[in-house]
């Protein structure tokens, strides 16, 4: 850290001192380059991770809408089998028929509450989606917060007027009201930054 | 005397397509054939102002109005305040339980459940 004499100083001194100052100008706009890039990419990169969420989302969804309709043909089945048996066991057949056909009924049964069991296992695709929901969340505040350090970065380093960075600052709290940021609003603004 | 259950209109409440269908037909299995669907608690409302409905499903976290809003909303109107309504979630603290309770629900479930689950307190409710 620079210390600032306290006593008369010397041109020397005062060379030395703002060779010092310019050194470490110098150092922190290298650290500001360092932050810009990996800024400017995760601010690319997180609404492309937030569309491949939604995406996963839509895909169980609609997965798990083909399964139900198998499910659904498979019992239909199962009760015509249910009805079959009925109508043949109504018909009193010889004892050994019988008992296989009750055997058959039985099976049936068991596979009708096994198809009814594999339905509420498919909540599972609820039970992610409400997580994945709660990661979305989180993107879409760390995206906030990145536009927000991009705004501020930004305004120090164009040394923008009090009303730049007010309008600067009134167009990002525009795009961030909206209930989802898109990549085209995240672009436009990057471009306008020269980012 | 009891109700069958096809003479029950149930009104289920949830925002994923796939939990609606899912609740459904456990449902039908179970008897119970006259069911219509909201998507979330604000449209809920709407149809349960509109239409007579014996009883109402609901998942929690739901977009636009949530399931405890709708209990909320539904406990307040003097038109359907005394409507059963059983709450399904994923929501399985004890204090979410608690505030579901508090806010009105007669019943609460926790997904995933089983159709025997659903059964038990159907029938509960309906004793």
């Amino acid at each position: 850290m620079l210390k600032l004499p306290t006593a008369v100083i010397g041109m020397k001194d005062l060379e030395a001192i703002i060779k010092e100052l310019i050194e470490n100008v110098k150092s922190l706009e290298s650290v500001i380059e360092g932050i810009k890039k990996p800024v400017s990419e995760s601010s690319q990169l997180i609404p492309e991770t937030t569309r491949n969420i939604e995406d996963v989302m839509a895909y169980l969804e609609k997965e798990s809408h083909k399964i139900m309709s198998l499910l659904e043909e498979i019992n239909k089945n199962s009760e015509e089998i249910k009805k079959d048996i009925n109508f043949l066991l109504s018909l009193n057949p010889v004892n050994q028929i019988k008992s296989r056909l009750e055997s058959v009924n039985s099976k049936n049964e068991e596979n009708i509450k096994k198809i009814l069991e594999l339905y509420s296992h498919l909540s599972f695709h609820d039970l992610a989606g409400q997580q994945l929901k709660l990661v979305l969340e989180l993107l879409e505040n760390i995206k906030n917060a990145l536009l927000n350090v991009i705004v501020s970065q930004v305004a120090r380093e164009k040394d923008l007027k009090k009303e730049e960075i007010s309008g600067l600052k009134g167009k990002v709290s525009e795009i961030l009201s909206k209930d989802r940021v898109s990549q085209e609003d995240v672009d436009a603004l990057l471009e306008e930054f020269g980012l | 005397m009891p109700m069958p259950p096809s003479d029950i209109k149930i009104l289920v409440v949830d925002d994923m397509s796939t939990m609606r269908r899912i609740i459904r037909t456990i449902l039908n299995q179970l008897g119970y054939s006259n069911i219509e669907e909201a998507e979330n608690g604000k449209q809920a409302l709407a149809r349960l102002q509109k239409e007579k409905f014996d009883f109402v499903i609901t998942d929690w976290n739901m977009p636009e109005m949530d399931g405890l809003q709708l209990v909320k909303e539904i406990r307040a109107d003097e038109n359907l305040k005394s409507l059963p309504v059983l709450m399904v979630t994923a929501e399985a603290k004890k204090e979410n339980v608690m505030e579901a309770l508090k806010a009105g629900v007669n019943n609460y479930i926790v997904k995933p459940f089983t159709p025997e689950v659903l059964k038990e307190k159907m029938e509960k409710i309906f004793k």
